[in-house]
């Protein structure tokens, strides 16, 4: 079944970033490449030169739904501005919450996020903010109106992958009905497919395909495996087992028995 | 009259034809048109509204464009 948020249906269960891409060739190539649900965006200055007016161009023929982000906002006024800045030039209400407390690692600000999808939330926005692990964290901001939480597999960038699978696992297990999407840190598609594995509804990259040595090709693979890792999920996954269980039936094996 | 337009301080001279409003200043930055959004003193104001925005010294002008993100 495919993931729904609000009254969209997204065509994918891979949402991709676009920054970082060694040209805007190869974002596009990616984008095409990865089809992916929701494509990250973010608001920077613009002047006469119209810098990113040829970046939209690039975005908008692609017809996907977009994401605008709060990058780089460290205040609770400067995300609200920001997120309504986005609503105003991309018409929508889904915003990506970012606001950074340490700048060394990235590491969200559990305390201004809260505060900050509150107030969003009161505005009418449809809030995805990005947060760490932290299960006391993801009820408070349920209880600010949250409907979609987006906790880190590891610090933006890194490439580690999953740092803390627990973690994760205990908030799919107490936010059953919550749309749970893992965003950041991954770098390898197994990052992705074990999140899937583990029932998230998405993910969220962005490096790990821009920087890749073929983005195009990595873009393909992480889709690859988002979509393989989810029918896993949905067809569920058997316990490990500390010992050996036989595979092929031994029963009217035609040398059973024999002695050697 | 000093506008702040991006973080850029800009004086205005004092014959500017008066009173400066915001489509007016967006039009002389050469950005009406564009693909933007604009908060005038931390005030998002939505594109249809600009001419009725009137500017005064020491306004602060942001203007933001989509551009690549993660």
């Amino acid at each position: 079944m495919s993931l729904s948020i609000n009254t969209t249906i997204l065509q994918s269960r891979l949402f991709l970033g676009t920054a970082g891409y060694p040209s805007p060739d190869t974002l596009a190539q990616a984008i095409s490449a990865a089809k992916p649900g929701l494509v990250t965006v973010s608001l920077r200055r613009e002047n006469k030169a119209g810098k990113g007016q040829d970046f939209w161009n690039i975005i908008k023929g692609f017809n996907i739904p977009i994401l605008p982000n709060t990058a780089g906002c460290h205040s609770i006024n400067e995300a609200i501005t920001t997120a309504e800045m986005a609503r105003e030039i991309f018409e929508t209400d889904l915003i990506k919450l970012e606001i950074i407390g340490d700048d060394y690692t990235l590491q969200p600000d559990p305390f201004k996020l809260v505060e900050a999808a509150e107030i969003l939330n009161a505005k009418g926005f449809t809030v995805l903010p990005y947060m760490t692990d932290d299960l006391v964290l993801a009820e408070k901001l349920v209880d600010a109106g949250c409907d979609i939480l987006m906790p880190w597999g590891a610090p933006i960038g890194s490439g580690r992958g999953l740092n803390n699978p627990y973690a994760l696992k205990l908030l799919r297990d107490r936010f059953p009905d919550k749309i749970l999407v893992v965003d950041a840190g991954l770098g390898a598609p197994s990052h992705a497919s074990a999140v899937m594995e583990m029932g998230f509804d998405a993910v969220l990259l962005n490096t790990a395909v821009a920087k890749a040595g073929d983005p195009p090709i990595m873009a393909g693979a992480f889709a690859k495996v988002v979509e393989a890792g989810r029918a896993a999920y949905l067809a569920g996954l058997i316990a490990p087992q500390e010992t050996a269980s036989a595979s092929t039936p031994l029963i009217d094996k035609p040398i059973w028995h024999q002695k050697l | 009259m000093k506008i702040t337009i991006n973080g850029q301080p800009k004086d205005f001279p004092a014959n500017f034809e008066a009173p400066l409003n915001l489509y007016d200043l967006l039009a002389q930055e050469e950005v009406i048109g564009m693909m933007i959004a604009v908060a005038h003193n931390g005030n998002v104001i939505p594109k249809g509204n600009y001419a009725q925005i009137f500017l005064k010294d020491g306004d602060a002008i942001e203007i933001v464009a989509p551009m690549q993100g993660g």
